[in-house]
């Protein structure tokens, strides 16, 4: 079991290992149009971004709960289960680059889309709570439902 | 004509397949998974409806997605700018998912499942009411929708006559009794949307008296119930609205302490916390039931929803409202919606007549008796054969009466939450120990939660002090009575600390194998009926399989198990034993 678990780990780190490479040589080559950093002459800056970018990623989805727990053997013949644990390494390298990329647009998307509507929202009054001085009569809201066309199902709004 | 309807991606994921009108197949996908309240699309499930019945997804004429994704959506990015910035978290958390998949339900069923056909979108609480009105045996009630949220509704009433279904008033986000229920649920250490039922269970160890429990006082300051039913809540004390935390610091404030750690020990404070959730929530329930019955005049109600599942509530409900029947649909949660969107299809968005009427909740997947045997050759597992339904009822009856804790997996599986005679743990009712051995050998859960007790319909008024005439919905488990008193000390298994009992009546006409066990048991030990619990493991959702059914067995203290027409028994197979309180969790 305990061999059977180390073989795992090291398949994973392997795939891991496999693409954090890959996105190193894709870091180099996507940077240099730009003349950022020193090209395929050296990669190691780019191996630093691309495990530091990973990292982070993956600190993220540990704050947002959705990190992943170490999956099992399943048990479907060695070379199977070998391939399967070096592809979820992989996977995992670029869980974590996805992570950090989907946090910088919504991140972006929040401040400047929720934000600052938000603010505009706020500044014309909109969202304020009701006057605890009169309460209304009734806290029910009107709700016809019987009167939709057939047509309005077919809408997903 | 075939309609498939869908429920997924908030929780409780399902399937429903309507053939002509009528349900065929209906499951939760977490059976399936084995992920309890699975959210995800039900891939399993619907291809399990589709195999069912022979079917490929080309022979759908219809899907019904049993909520308007777009108006969902319209309301979380409006809860998002109301609470900026303090919702920067859960639009972390929930945008990636809402983006690729949530709101792309059609291209979503198109990359799955291959489907190209039309797709009607029905708003979240009309399928809930449909799904509670459609498969009643009323031609006319009135209907009542109390959960969570939908898109923006939380609490609606209405009225459904033949085959139409109007919801005519309605209470928004974020007011709203579930997740009322949910924080109180999380303040006291379980998990939300999940074990709402534990505060259920655990409110009568507290005070139950409104003037004497301190924190019914002070739970009424949170939440506003007007005469008419209509309610609102001060959102000063809670957070839902804008993060992923459901208790605010005011309401920790009020209710005297931060929130109970999950493995820490109960108090009596969290006993009258729990008991005045109960009783609140019940005060809203019956006032929103008396105005239904008011502004419909109808005599008959049905529920649905996440509360309709509060048991203890609806036992109460022909007592203090003026109906004078209920019923409720064995999945009132959200699962129990992917079956109202395809009723409501069927019968408004295509016209068709209504001719489908739910007598049992037998739904879900079936193994043959041939299937079961070539399981247990394949895996070796030493069993024994009866020759007929009669023998292995006299054997199992004769084991429960030994005391032992017998898994039972026959036929369909039960649609909704509860275990009803298909994929049950079954055990004696009059053992004192036994409430403590299931408990500690097999469910490995809280010792305050109790059991429930399976009676044939016949017999219930002979143990219980129940309404009369007896609603169906007692059929499913959402009834709970009080058991009469002489009765209480004879059944110690079943007899809550209140004294009552969440009692499931059975008829021989839905379930004529268990109706007959429980007749037999009768014979044998005097007591006509059973202890009836979710044959699962904990942390796991009731099993499907018999292969799921085998593996809780080993894995708990289950004596043996009666599989189709094979008994296997766990002495007969100690290699294949392991310890299920190792991955069980809440």
């Amino acid at each position: 079991m305990i061999r059977a678990f180390s073989a795992y780990a090291i398949a994973r780190a392997l795939g891991f290992a496999a693409g954090w490479s890959a996105f190193t040589c894709l870091l180099a080559l996507v940077t240099r149009p730009m003349r950022l950093g020193p090209g395929f002459s050296n990669l190691i800056p780019y191996a630093a971004a691309a495990i530091l970018l990973t990292g982070t990623g993956h600190v993220i989805r540990a704050w947002l709960g959705q990190a992943d727990s170490p999956k099992r053997t399943r048990n479907a013949g060695l070379i199977r289960d070998f391939g399967a644990a070096v592809l979820e390494g992989v996977r995992l390298f670029f869980k974590g680059t996805a992570a950090f990329n989907n946090f910088l647009f919504l991140s972006v998307a929040y401040i400047l889309g929720i934000g600052l509507t938000s603010l505009f929202m706020r500044g014309k009054g909109d969202g304020k709570p009701e006057s605890a001085a009169n309460p209304p009569e009734s806290h029910w809201r009107e709700l016809k439902t019987g009167k939709q066309e057939a047509d309005a199902f077919y809408r997903p709004f | 004509m075939r309609i498939l309807g869908i429920s997924c991606h908030y929780h409780d994921a399902a399937a429903t397949l309507l053939s002509d009108g009528v349900v065929v197949a209906a499951a939760e996908e977490e059976r399936f998974s084995r992920r309890k309240h699975d959210a995800a699309f039900p891939m399993a499930a619907i291809q399990w409806c589709l195999e069912s019945q022979g079917i490929g997804i080309d022979q759908v004429d219809l899907v019904a997605f049993y909520e308007k994704p777009f108006r969902k959506f319209e309301r979380i990015l409006r809860q998002h700018l109301e609470g900026f910035p303090r919702g920067f978290k859960t639009f972390q958390m929930g945008m990636p998912g809402w983006l690729s998949e949530k709101i792309r339900v059609r291209s979503l069923l198109r990359k799955r499942l291959g489907y190209r056909g039309d797709v009607a979108y029905v708003d979240h609480h009309l399928s809930h009411a449909a799904g509670a009105f459609l498969p009643s045996p009323f031609q006319e009630a009135a209907i009542v929708t109390v959960d969570g949220v939908g898109e923006w509704t939380t609490t609606a009433y209405g009225v459904g006559r033949g085959s139409s279904v109007e919801l005519m008033r309605e209470i928004r986000f974020p007011h709203s009794l579930g997740l009322l229920y949910s924080s109180i649920t999380a303040y006291l250490g379980f998990s939300v949307n999940n074990s709402e039922y534990k505060v259920m269970g655990l409110s009568p160890y507290g005070d139950m008296d409104r003037a004497a429990n301190p924190y019914y006082a002070k739970l009424k300051q949170v939440i506003d119930i007007r005469e008419d039913g209509s309610y609102r809540l001060d959102l000063d004390y809670f957070t839902f609205q804008h993060t992923d935390r459901m208790p605010g610091k005011r309401l920790l404030h009020l209710l005297d302490g931060p929130v109970r750690d999950p493995a820490a020990p109960l108090l009596p404070r969290h006993h009258d916390i729990a008991a005045a959730v109960q009783m609140i929530t019940e005060d809203a329930v019956m006032a929103i039931l008396r105005q239904a019955r008011q502004a419909t005049s109808c005599d008959n109600v049905v529920l649905s929803g996440g509360v309709a599942l509060n048991s203890v509530i609806n036992g109460r409900i022909l007592s203090h409202t003026g109906f004078k029947n209920v019923w409720i649909q064995p999945n009132a949660g959200d699962a129990g919606s992917s079956m109202g969107a395809a009723l409501f299809a069927h019968c408004t968005v295509l016209g068709k007549p209504r001719s489908y009427r739910l007598m049992h909740a037998f739904l879900g997947p079936e193994f043959s008796d041939a299937a079961i045997a070539d399981f247990l050759a394949a895996k070796g597992i030493r069993h024994t054969r009866f020759p007929d339904p009669s023998a292995l009822i006299k054997e199992a009856s004769r084991r429960l009466q030994a005391g032992e804790v017998v898994g039972w997996f026959q036929g369909r599986m039960e649609w909704g939450p509860r275990a009803l005679g298909a994929r049950s743990i079954l055990a004696d009712p009059g053992r004192a120990d036994m409430q403590a051995t299931l408990n500690e050998k097999v469910k490995h859960r809280e010792a305050f939660r109790p059991f429930a007790p399976s009676v044939c319909a016949e017999d219930v008024e002979k143990f219980f002090r129940c309404d009369s005439p007896l609603p169906l919905a007692t059929d499913f488990m959402l009834m709970v009575y009080p058991i009469r008193e002489e009765w209480r000390a004879r059944l110690p298994a079943v007899t809550h600390v209140d004294g009552t009992g969440r009692v499931q009546t059975v008829r021989r006409e839905a379930n004529p194998l268990y109706y007959d066990l429980i007749r037999e048991f009768g014979k044998v030990s005097g007591i006509p009926m059973l202890v009836n619990t979710s044959f699962n493991i904990r942390g796991e959702p009731i099993v499907n399989s018999p292969l799921d059914a085998y593996r809780c067995m080993m894995g708990t203290g289950i004596d043996c198990l009666f599989i189709g027409n094979h008994l296997v028994r766990r002495e007969d197979n100690l290699q294949d034993k392991w310890d299920s309180e190792s991955i069980g969790t809440d």
